[in-house]
């Protein structure tokens, strides 16, 4: 067993390679975020080349793309642990977020509701998964 | 899961952030497991198991549930 804190021989400690993997999701997730609040500004403004705004629609994806591998590889190197807490929290957010995005666009079909918009569903995703984590790291602690 | 490990812990005057650097862990995992919150893979109670040099039974307890 070698201490979480010390780079062994063979490299970085677990902790430090969680560190990284931590700040480079983090990073990469504002990136997306940033991304794609430029490029919602720019295409509802009017006179923006739309190449301009396509070029902004193409980062973002490649933002997102960034973001979901920059999670995957903070999943495999953190904690049994906070991976559990996290794929809980994801769980839920993906759960609720499927279910309630559903729900609502079966309304919508049935003339119930009005609107086709879902991105509060989104926003409902991130927020769900957020809360997971705070109430996952309060349940094992 | 019931299991002996802050006992363990305790005999050995580490605090739970010494047995985390043990079992490269962090220290909330060693807490939610001593609390019973949690229970540990199998390679990290195989891990807690030969870092006590005891078998994986006497450390835990599938028989009785954790308060």
């Amino acid at each position: 067993m070698h201490s979480t804190d010390q780079p062994t021989p063979a490299g970085p400690s677990r902790r430090q390679r969680e560190q990284r993997a931590k700040r480079g999701s983090t990073v990469a997730s504002l990136l997306w975020a940033l991304a794609l609040m430029g490029t919602t500004f720019l295409a509802k403004r009017e006179g923006i080349p739309f190449a301009v705004v396509l070029a902004g629609v193409i980062l973002t994806a490649l933002a997102g793309v960034a973001t979901i591998f920059a999670h995957f590889r903070y999943l495999r190197q953190t904690d049994e642990l906070q991976r559990k807490i996290q794929l809980e929290s994801l769980a839920l957010a993906f759960g609720i977020g499927v279910v309630g995005g559903m729900s609502w666009w079966l309304l919508v079909v049935s003339g119930v509701g009005k609107g086709t918009d879902l991105g509060f569903v989104f926003v409902a995703m991130l927020l769900l998964y957020s809360a997971g984590i705070l109430v996952g790291c309060r349940r094992y602690s | 899961m019931k299991n002996r490990l802050k006992e363990l812990r305790a005999e050995r005057d580490w605090t739970q952030s010494d047995l985390a650097r043990r079992l490269d862990v962090s220290r909330q995992t060693v807490n939610a497991i001593e609390t019973g919150k949690y229970d540990p893979s199998l390679p990290l109670a195989f891990g807690i198991a030969r870092l006590f040099a005891l078998p994986i039974e006497e450390i835990f307890d599938p028989e009785e549930a954790s308060a």
